[in-house]
């Protein structure tokens, strides 16, 4: 059950951390390393990202790559999601494809 | 080519998973596994291609879309490992993994591929025969 818990707190970290870092970037008009590693907002999403780095390998050793996996995957349905609801993305035609992803993560996983 | 970065982030995380994979599997977990980690030359090369990937998907979410990106990457990061594993380890992969890879790849072509863009073969054809040229 803790390893389910964790698996989860992950998935949502990574995807909390990936959206962030976009936002982050939301006013960028050119890319620097510099720049971006001088934001808070982004430092925080790498912290984000860590921490589900931490519970994604904690995870791991209490509960089967089977069930780790797959709900790791869900960070994915989490941006597209986000995406979608922040970024104002059109993701229509694209959900059969997420699924398609998903699904083949936990086949992968068996 | 706004899929590029995608694909060498994907790719370079993946190979890094790979390679974390193969340093740790000897070893017993806890902390005293850091310092043989560390003595590892390929722990290092873990750690340099897992930065590499981090820069261009930072590259990449700025330049593209969070919902065209993130399952992009994520995709190939996972299956890269397992292709490199078949390849190099010789290792046995189910049929019903096979499928499982079959499905990531046709939702990764699915979602790079989009109106008057060129699929993600397509580009990484494109940028292999740019680079032999």
């Amino acid at each position: 059950m803790l390893g389910f818990l964790f698996a989860l707190t992950s998935a949502l970290l990574f995807g909390v951390s990936a959206v962030m870092q976009k936002y982050s970037m939301k006013h960028m008009r050119k890319f620097s390393v510099k720049r971006i590693i001088n934001m808070r907002f982004w430092q925080l999403s790498v912290l984000l990202g860590l921490g589900g780095m931490f519970f994604y390998l904690a995870a791991m050793r209490l509960a089967n790559i089977a069930v780790v996996q797959p709900l790791a995957s869900l960070s994915i349905v989490i941006t597209s999601i986000a995406g979608h609801l922040i970024f104002n993305e059109k993701i229509d035609t694209m959900w059969f494809h997420i699924i398609l992803i998903v699904v083949g993560v936990v086949l992968l996983s068996l | 080519m706004k899929i590029q970065e995608s694909v060498v982030s994907g790719t370079a995380l993946g190979i890094s998973a790979f390679i974390a994979r193969t340093v740790m599997k000897d070893m017993t977990a806890g902390i005293s596994m850091l310092p043989a980690f560390l003595l590892n030359p390929l722990s290092w090369f873990f750690m340099v291609l897992g930065v590499y990937g981090f820069i261009h998907l930072q590259v990449a979410l700025f330049k593209e879309r969070i919902s065209y990106v993130i399952p992009l990457v994520t995709a190939i990061s996972i299956v890269t490992p397992v292709v490199l594993s078949v390849v190099l380890m010789d290792e046995f992969v189910s049929p019903v993994k096979w499928l499982g890879i079959g499905m990531i790849l046709t939702g990764v072509v699915g979602i790079s591929k989009r109106k008057g863009e060129k699929s993600i073969f397509t580009a990484a054809a494109l940028s292999l025969k740019k680079q032999f040229r």
